[in-house]
C-alpha cells in the first residue's frame, strides 16, 4: 500500500512528462493521477487499525553495505501521522494541479511532471521508517521545487530560487552529517532501533533541528520565505505554504525528538521561545503587509511557529494539537493561496491598493474566500480552533505565562485575517476590479469546494484525526518520561 | 427529550445548509421564510424541552446529553455534549423565542435587499451559535459558541458592507470580543491543567477543592471568564464596539445587540457562579463594573441623536444591572432581567425599525418629531416598551435592587444606590426618546419623508411587535407567581440561586424606583415641551454633556494607548527587524556559500536552467548509483 502510494505519482510523472499529448490530454492525465494517489490515500484511511502503530509497512533488504559495512533498508510504512500527512500531500497536489489547470501554464507538460515528481519525494519523506531512505525523499523534494520555482513565476524568481535553495541546502547538509554519524555509529539506519537506543549527542541533535527548523521556518530563520512566497506560482506557494513546511514540523516529530529526547527536552526553552517570538512576530508582521500574499504568508510563519511551540511543550495536549494543526493549516492555507491564485487571475496583482470591492455581486465568491479566511484566523468552533486550544493547552502546561502570552496570537490573528478579506472583499471596486469581473465559475469551485468541505469534515469530527495520531507520540507523553528514556 | 434538544440546536444550522445550497435557485421571499421556519422549528422544540422539565421534580431537571467525542488527546477530551436544565431552557426560549419572531419581522424589514438571502442564512447561523453557547456542557464547546456568536455579529454588523462604517463597526467588534475570547481561553487553560476537564459538572463540584477561596488561581480564572463576558456583555472597559454595531440592520441590533447575544455575559456569570463564589474580589469587581456601566451609559444615552444609539446605551446600562445583579449573588433575578429585557428591548428596537422604515433610513431623532399621528400602533406598542424600560412593570430591576438591600455590604450598597440613581437617568433618556419621536411639531424632514398611505408597516412586521409586546406584559407573572405555578426564582433554584428580600425591602426599594423613574420621565418631558428649560437645566453642568456626547474618550483613548503604537511597532519591526536582520541573514549565507565556491566560480554562469540541467543529472547519476548497489 505505501509502496503504491510513492511510486504511483513517481509513474505518473514518467508517463505525464514523456507522452506527446495535448494541453488537455496532459493535464487531465496529470489530474487523473493525482486524483488516483488521494482515493488509494483515502483507502488507507479506512483500513487504518487505530492505535495499530506503524502500518502497510514495507521492509526489505536494500543495500547491504552502504559504506563502513552498515546496511540499507527500504522500509516504508506510515502511523498517523505519516498518513494524514500523505493525505494532505494527495490532497495540495491534485488541487495545485487544478488550479494550474485553471491558471493555464506554460510548458505545461514539464510543469505538471515536475508536481507529481514534488509528490513521489515527499510521499516518501512521509512515510520512510528508515534515515537515509528518508533524507533522499528530503533532497529529491529540492529537485522539482528548484525547477519549479526557477523556470515559472514572478520577476525575481532566480533571486528567490537560489535564495531558498541554497538557505534549505544548508540545512540539508547538516542532517547529512548527522545521520551519516548516527547510522555508521549505531551500525543501522533504522528509525525504530535508533529511537529505542536514544542518543545524548547536542551536536546531532541541533543538526537535525537546524535543517527541519529552516524548512518550517522557525523565527527567525525564515529570511528566504517571503520573496519564495511572493515569486513562485501560486500552485507552488500554496504548496510550499501548506505541505512542504509540515515537511520541517514533520522531521521534529518523527526524527529531531525521538532520536534525541533528553537532549530536546534541555533545549526546549530556545524552541519554545523562538517560537513564541515567531508567533507574535509573524502575526504583526502580517497585519502591516500590503498584498494579499504577504499577509497569508507571514501568516503561515506565525502558525508554523505555534506548531513549533506544540512540538516542544512536550506533552500530549501540544503535540497532538501541532499534528492537527499541521494538517488543517495545510488545507486552510492550500485554500487560502489558491484563492488568491484566482484574484491575481482576474486583476493581474495581489496588490491591497487597487482591490476591493470584490463581495459586491459576487456571492460565491465572497463565500468562499469568508469561509477561508474565517478558518485561517481560527474562529471558535473550526477545526482551527481546537488545534490551536490544544497547543496552547500544552503551552501552558509547560509554562503558564508561555500559553497566555501565545493566546494573544488569537487576537492578532483575528486582526490580519479580517484587515485580508476585507482589503479583497469589501466597500467600493478597486481599481483592478470592475463590475463585469467575474464570480466563480465551475471549474474553480471544483478545486475550491473539496478543500472547503475537508474543512467542514474535520471540524464536525476533530477526534477522527486526533484519536489517530495520538499514539505515535511516545516521546512526548510526559517530561518525566522522557527524562526517563 | 435528547431527540428536542438536538432538534433545537441543529434546525438553525440546517436552515443554514438549506439556504447556502438552495442559493439563487430560491426565490428572495421564499428564502426568507425558509430562514424563518428553521427558527420557529428551534422554538417549538425548545418549548418541548420546557414542558419536558416542568413535569419533572425539582431535583432532577438537569440532563446532559452527548453525540460523540468531538476533539481529545491522550489526557483531555472535549464531548459534543448538551446539558439541558433550567438554566439553559430559560435561555433557549430567550434566544429561540424571541430569535423566531426577530426573524420573521425581518421578513418585511429586508424585503427587496439584493442580499435578502443572505441575511437570513447570518440569522440562522446566529441561532445556531447562540443555542450551543446556551446549551454546551463544557468550557470549550461554549468558548465555540462565544466565537461563532461574534462570528455571526460580525456578518451582519458589516451586512452593508458596500460601505466603510459598517466594515469598520464589524472589525471593531470582532477584535473586541476576541480579546473576550482570550480571557476564557486562559480560564479553560487553568482548567485543563488543575482539574483534567472543562465539563461543567466536573469543574463546578472539583473547582473549590483545587483552587482555594480567594487564592491567585481562583481570582485568575473568574477574571478570565469576567473578561468574555465584559466585551460580549459591553461593559466597561470593553463596551465601545456597541453603539459602533448599530450600523447593522435593525433587527439585528433588536436580537443581537439588545435580546440575546449581549446578555451572554450575565448568563456566564450565572453559570459559573460557583466559580465566582469561589473569588468573591472578581465578584464584587463584576457589581462594581456594572454599576460603572450602567450610570456611565445612562449619561450617555441622554444626549445621544440616533435613535439607535440611544437604545444601544440603554442595552449597555440595562446590562449593567444584570453584571449588577450576579456580581452581588442575585443570579437569578439577574436572569429575569435578562429575560424581560429581552421582549422590552426587542420590542423597542423594533419599534425604532419600524420608524425607521417608514422615515425611508432616517435614524436621526431631531428630524422625527410628531411621528405619533402617522404611526400610532408602533408609539403604543414602544409606550409599553418604555414603561418596563424604566421599570414600572415587570419590576426585574427592582428585584435586583432589592436584593442588593438584602445582601448588604459595600458591593451591594453601591449597586442599591447606583442602581437608584441610574433609575432616574433611566426615566429620563426613555421618555426624551418618545418624546422626540412621536411628540412635538413634525420635522420638515419627517414631513417630507414619511411614506404615506402604506400604513405603518406590513403584518410580518407588526405582529412580532405585538408579540414581544405581549410578551413584555405577561412576564411580570413570572416574579410575583402570580398565574404560574410556580415563580421564576424557584424555577432557576437550582442551577442558579438568588437572594430573597424581604417584603418591606422590595417596597421600599419599588417605591423609590418607581419615584425616581417617574420623576426622570416627568423632567424630560417638561424640557422638551417648554423651550428655554433645557437650556436652564443643562447650564450647571457646564461641559459635561460635550463630554457625553463625546462617549467619554473611550475611543480616543484606544487609538492613543493602543491602536496608534501598536500600528507604528509593526511598521518598525517590518522595516528594521525583518529587511536588515533576518533578509540579512540570507545574503550572509548567500555570502558564505559564494566564498566557500570561489575555487568553482567559473560553472556560475547564473543562469537558471543550466543550474537545473546539472541538479537533475546530478540525480540521475546519484539514483543509478544507489539502483546499482541494491540488492533487491
Amino acid at each position: 500500500m505505501t509502496t503504491a502510494l510513492i511510486f504511483l505519482p513517481l509513474a505518473g510523472c514518467v508517463v505525464v512528462g514523456l507522452l506527446p499529448l495535448p494541453r488537455r490530454g496532459t493535464e487531465l492525465l496529470a489530474l487523473a493521477v493525482a486524483l488516483a494517489e488521494a482515493v488509494l490515500g483515502a483507502i488507507a484511511l479506512v483500513g487504518f487499525d487505530v492505535g495499530g502503530g506503524v502500518q502497510f509497512a514495507q521492509n526489505t533488504r536494500w543495500i547491504s553495505d552502504f559504506g563502513a559495512g552498515v546496511p540499507v533498508r527500504y522500509h516504508v510504512g506510515m502511523g498517523g501521522l505519516s498518513l494524514f500527512m500523505v493525505l494532505l500531500t494527495a490532497v495540495g497536489i491534485a488541487a495545485a494541479i487544478g488550479a494550474a489547470m485553471v491558471a493555464g501554464r506554460e510548458r505545461v507538460r514539464v510543469y505538471l511532471a515536475l508536481m507529481l515528481l514534488l509528490e513521489f519525494a515527499l510521499v516518501l519523506l512521509f512515510t520512510a521508517q528508515e534515515l537515509v531512505l528518508f533524507y533522499l525523499g528530503w533532497e529529491a523534494m529540492m529537485i522539482p521545487l528548484y525547477v519549479l520555482m526557477g523556470t515559472w513565476g514572478g520577476e525575481g524568481r532566480r533571486r528567490a530560487t537560489i535564495q531558498f535553495v541554497v538557505y534549505t541546502m544548508i540545512g540539508s547538509l547538516l542532517m547529512l552529517v548527522a545521520i551519516a554519524v548516527l547510522g555508521v555509529s549505531a551500525h543501522t539506519f533504522e528509525l525504530s532501533a535508533l529511537t529505542s537506543h536514544p542518543h545524548e549527542s547536542t551536536w546531532l541533535f541541533l543538526a537535525f533541528a537546524a535543517a527541519f527548523c529552516i524548512k518550517a521556518p522557525l523565527f527567525p530563520l525564515h529570511g528566504w520565505l517571503p520573496s519564495a512566497y511572493r515569486e513562485s506560482t501560486i500552485e507552488v506557494t500554496a504548496l510550499l505554504s501548506g505541505v512542504i513546511s509540515k515537511a520541517g514540523a514533520y522531521g521534529l516529530i518523527v526524527f529531531a525528538v525521538p532520536l534525541f529526547p533528553s537532549v530536546a527536552h534541555d533545549w526546549r526553552w530556545l524552541f519554545l521561545g523562538l517560537g513564541l517570538a515567531g508567533l507574535i512576530y509573524g502575526a504583526v508582521v502580517a497585519f502591516r503587509q500590503e498584498d494579499a500574499r504577504g499577509v497569508v504568508a507571514y501568516s503561515s510563519l506565525s502558525q508554523m511557529n505555534l506548531i513549533i511551540i506544540g512540538i516542544f511543550a512536550f506533552n500530549s495536549n501540544g503535540v497532538t494539537g501541532a499534528i492537527f494543526q499541521m494538517v488543517n493549516h495545510g488545507v486552510v492555507s492550500v485554500a487560502a493561496f489558491l484563492l488568491i491564485g484566482l484574484v491575481e487571475l482576474r486583476a493581474g496583482t495581489d496588490r491591497f491598493r487597487v482591490l476591493g470591492g470584490l463581495a459586491n455581486g459576487r456571492p460565491v465568491l465572497s463565500t468562499v474566500f469568508l469561509i477561508a479566511a474565517l478558518w485561517a484566523l481560527a474562529v471558535p468552533g473550526s477545526s482551527i480552533f481546537v488545534s490551536e486550544l490544544y497547543i496552547l493547552i500544552g503551552a501552558f502546561q509547560q509554562q503558564a505565562v508561555l500559553g497566555g502570552v501565545a493566546a494573544v496570537g488569537i487576537v492578532l490573528a483575528a486582526m490580519y485575517m479580517l484587515r485580508w478579506y476585507s482589503a479583497l472583499a469589501h466597500e467600493g471596486d478597486g481599481e483592478k476590479v470592475s463590475p463585469e469581473t467575474p464570480d466563480l465559475r465551475i471549474g474553480e469551485l471544483a478545486i475550491a469546494v473539496p478543500l472547503l468541505l475537508i474543512l467542514f469534515a474535520l471540524t464536525a469530527y476533530p477526534w477522527g484525526v486526533m484519536q489517530r495520531v495520538t499514539t505515535s507520540q511516545v516521546a512526548f507523553d510526559t517530561p518525566a518520561k522522557v527524562q526517563h528514556l | 427529550m435528547e431527540t428536542l434538544a438536538w432538534i433545537c440546536l441543529f434546525a438553525p444550522l440546517a436552515g443554514v445548509a438549506t439556504l447556502t445550497v438552495a442559493g439563487s435557485r430560491i426565490s428572495r421571499g421564499a428564502a426568507a421564510w425558509v430562514g424563518t421556519l428553521f427558527a420557529f422549528v428551534a422554538f417549538a422544540a425548545a418549548i418541548g424541552e420546557l414542558i419536558g422539565m416542568l413535569g419533572e421534580g425539582a431535583s432532577q431537571r438537569a440532563h446532559t446529553y452527548t453525540a460523540w467525542t468531538w476533539a481529545g488527546s491522550g489526557t483531555f477530551h472535549v464531548p459534543l455534549g448538551v446539558l439541558i436544565d433550567p438554566l439553559s431552557v430559560t435561555e433557549m426560549l430567550v434566544v429561540a423565542g424571541v430569535g423566531a419572531v426577530i426573524v420573521m419581522y425581518s421578513i418585511g424589514y429586508l424585503h427587496g435587499d439584493v442580499k435578502e438571502r443572505r441575511f437570513f442564512v447570518y440569522m440562522d447561523f446566529f441561532l445556531f451559535s447562540m443555542l450551543l453557547l446556551v446549551m454546551a456542557d463544557n468550557f470549550v464547546l461554549l468558548l465555540a459558541g462565544w466565537g461563532l456568536v461574534g462570528l455571526s455579529s460580525y456578518l451582519l454588523i458589516g451586512f452593508w458592507h458596500e460601505r466603510p462604517e459598517p466594515v469598520a463597526a464589524a472589525k471593531k467588534a470582532f477584535v473586541m470580543n476576541a480579546m473576550g475570547d482570550v480571557g476564557i481561553a486562559v480560564a479553560i487553560f487553568f482548567m485543563v491543567r488543575d482539574l483534567g476537564t472543562t465539563d461543567f459538572g466536573s469543574v463546578f463540584s472539583s473547582a473549590s477543592q483545587h483552587w482555594a477561596k480567594g487564592s491567585p488561581i481562583a481570582n485568575w480564572v473568574a477574571l478570565g471568564l469576567l473578561l468574555g463576558a465584559v466585551a460580549k456583555s459591553a461593559q466597561i472597559p470593553l463596551h465601545t464596539w456597541l453603539p459602533d454595531a448599530m450600523e447593522g440592520p435593525t433587527p439585528v441590533s433588536a436580537l443581537i445587540h439588545a435580546a440575546t447575544m449581549v446578555t451572554a455575559g450575565v448568563y456566564l456569570v450565572a453559570r459559573c457562579h460557583v466559580l465566582f463564589v469561589n473569588a468573591p474580589d472578581i465578584q464584587a469587581l463584576v457589581a462594581l463594573l456594572g454599576v460603572a456601566t450602567l450610570l456611565m451609559a445612562g449619561v450617555i444615552a441622554l444626549v445621544q441623536t440616533d435613535i439607535k444609539r440611544i437604545i444601544a446605551y440603554s442595552t449597555m446600562s440595562q446590562i449593567g444591572y444584570m453584571f449588577t445583579a450576579v456580581g452581588i449573588g442575585a443570579y437569578s433575578a439577574g436572569m429575569f432581567h435578562l429575560l424581560t429585557h429581552a421582549f422590552f428591548k426587542g420590542l423597542l428596537f423594533l419599534g425604532a425599525g419600524v420608524v425607521i422604515h417608514a422615515l425611508g433610513g432616517e435614524q436621526d431623532v431631531r428630524r422625527m418629531g410628531g411621528l405619533g399621528a402617522a404611526l400610532p400602533k408602533t408609539k403604543w406598542f414602544m409606550w409599553i416598551g418604555t414603561v418596563a424600560l424604566i421599570g414600572f412593570w415587570p419590576l426585574s430591576k427592582d428585584g435586583i435592587l432589592a436584593s442588593g438591600l438584602e445582601k448588604g455590604g459595600t458591593a451591594a450598597t453601591i449597586v442599591w444606590v447606583g442602581g437608584l440613581a441610574g433609575a432616574f437617568l433611566t426615566g429620563i433618556y426613555a421618555t426624551r426618546l418618545m418624546r422626540l419621536t412621536f411628540y412635538g411639531e413634525r420635522s420638515r424632514y419627517a414631513a417630507e419623508h414619511l411614506h404615506s398611505g402604506h400604513g405603518e408597516g406590513p403584518w410580518v412586521m407588526m405582529l412580532p411587535v405585538a408579540v414581544l409586546a405581549i410578551g413584555t406584559l405577561l412576564s411580570g407573572f413570572l416574579a410575583i407567581g402570580f398565574g404560574v405555578n410556580q415563580t421564576f426564582g424557584d424555577w432557576l433554584a437550582n442551577a442558579a440561586p438568588t437572594i430573597e428580600p424581604s417584603t418591606s425591602e422590595d417596597v421600599v426599594t419599588t417605591a423609590i424606583a418607581w419615584a425616581l423613574g417617574a420623576a426622570g420621565g416627568v423632567l424630560a418631558w417638561r424640557a422638551y415641551a417648554q423651550p428655554g428649560l433645557l437650556e436652564r437645566l443643562k447650564r450647571p453642568f457646564g461641559r459635561t454633556p460635550a463630554i457625553a456626547e463625546h462617549k467619554f474618550y473611550w475611543d480616543e483613548l484606544y487609538d492613543t494607548i493602543a491602536y496608534i503604537p501598536a500600528a507604528a511597532l509593526a511598521v518598525s519591526i517590518y522595516r528594521f527587524i525583518e529587511r536588515w536582520v533576518v533578509w540579512g541573514t540570507v545574503d550572509l549565507v548567500a555570502f558564505l556559500v559564494r566564498m566557500l565556491a570561489r575555487g568553482t566560480a567559473d560553472a556560475q554562469t547564473g543562469v537558471v536552467r543550466q543550474y537545473a540541467t546539472v541538479l537533475v543529472a546530478g540525480a540521475a547519476v546519484l539514483g543509478v548509483y544507489f539502483l546499482s548497489r541494491a540488492t533487491l
